[in-house]
């Protein structure tokens, strides 16, 4: 994706042209991660009005055993199998227009679902969300926003390093060749979250 | 008993054939990750008095960690 978006030349013109179409492409990723989580956060507040006698404290315990499970398989140590629709954002959305359709990518990739979800980590969130928004709509969207924000952020940092001169291809492929530590960095991260839920849980 | 010495055997020269760096890196695996189930189970502890409500302190900003966690990971693979 950073490839995708990176500016097309050096000219003052196509610079201002990339930072529009990279605010944008920022701009939707953002949108689609939040609406996503206003979507769980109201499905969260559904289930807590069809099931109050359920407290949140068990929504928190299940949520930890969660987090811990998906720990094992983030560190490969248990396989397990996760629902993922593996969809690709078609090339033909850049045709129209690059920014309407760069603004369009960063919606779908935003949201999270429609494409490969690699990290369990993610499933986690998205339970959180659903949580969280439960009593606190704002909450669960904030959550929302910050994954999606990040998601945008290294588009920026790729399109600003070819403008230093630094071709990012090398750091795309450093990026993959090392998905084994982002793994373990999510693993890691599970483990933390999933004992933080469980001891709030259990003490 | 002469099978279950040589199977002992083979795994000592198995265990010692793991290169060091692998050693090293399940290691500082294993010590990061108990350190951070330790660190959970303690801020949970400390900050918690009842069952945490995940929208609130604590447990809002380990939720927005782990988010800006999994934005900046799955980056890595789009």
């Amino acid at each position: 994706m950073i490839l995708v978006i990176l500016p097309l030349g050096k000219e003052p013109r196509q610079v201002l042209d990339w930072i529009v179409r990279v605010f944008m492409y920022t701009v939707g990723t953002t949108i689609g991660a939040t609406a996503l989580a206003l979507v769980l956060a109201l499905i969260g507040r559904g289930l807590h009005m069809l099931l109050p006698g359920i407290g949140f404290q068990w929504a928190v315990g299940a949520l930890g055993i969660a987090s811990l499970v998906f720990a094992l398989k983030e560190l490969n140590i248990i396989r397990l199998w996760t629902p993922q629709i593996g969809w690709q954002v078609p090339k033909s959305w850049m045709k129209r227009s690059r920014l309407l359709g760069q603004t369009a990518y960063g919606v779908v990739l935003g949201a999270g679902i429609f494409t490969f979800i690699p990290f369990a980590s993610f499933f986690v969130v998205l339970a959180w969300e659903a949580a969280a928004g439960a009593v606190s709509i704002p909450a669960a969207m904030a959550i929302g926003a910050v994954y999606g924000l990040v998601r945008g952020i290294p588009a920026v940092l790729g399109g600003l390093s070819l403008l230093r001169g630094q071709y990012p291809l090398p750091i795309s492929n450093w990026l993959i060749a090392h998905l084994g530590w982002w793994h373990a960095v999510n693993g890691l991260a599970l483990l933390f979250v999933g004992s933080f839920l469980l001891g709030s849980f259990v003490f | 008993m002469a099978n279950s010495y040589t199977d002992q055997r083979n795994e000592g020269s198995a265990l010692a054939a793991i290169p060091r760096s692998y050693k090293i890196w399940v290691l500082s695996l294993m010590g990061s990750a108990a350190a951070l189930v330790a660190l959970g189970l303690w801020l949970a502890g400390r900050v918690v008095d009842q069952p945490v409500q995940p929208w609130t302190g604590a447990a809002f900003m380990v939720a927005m960690g782990l988010a800006a966690i999994v934005g900046a990971s799955k980056t890595s693979s789009a």
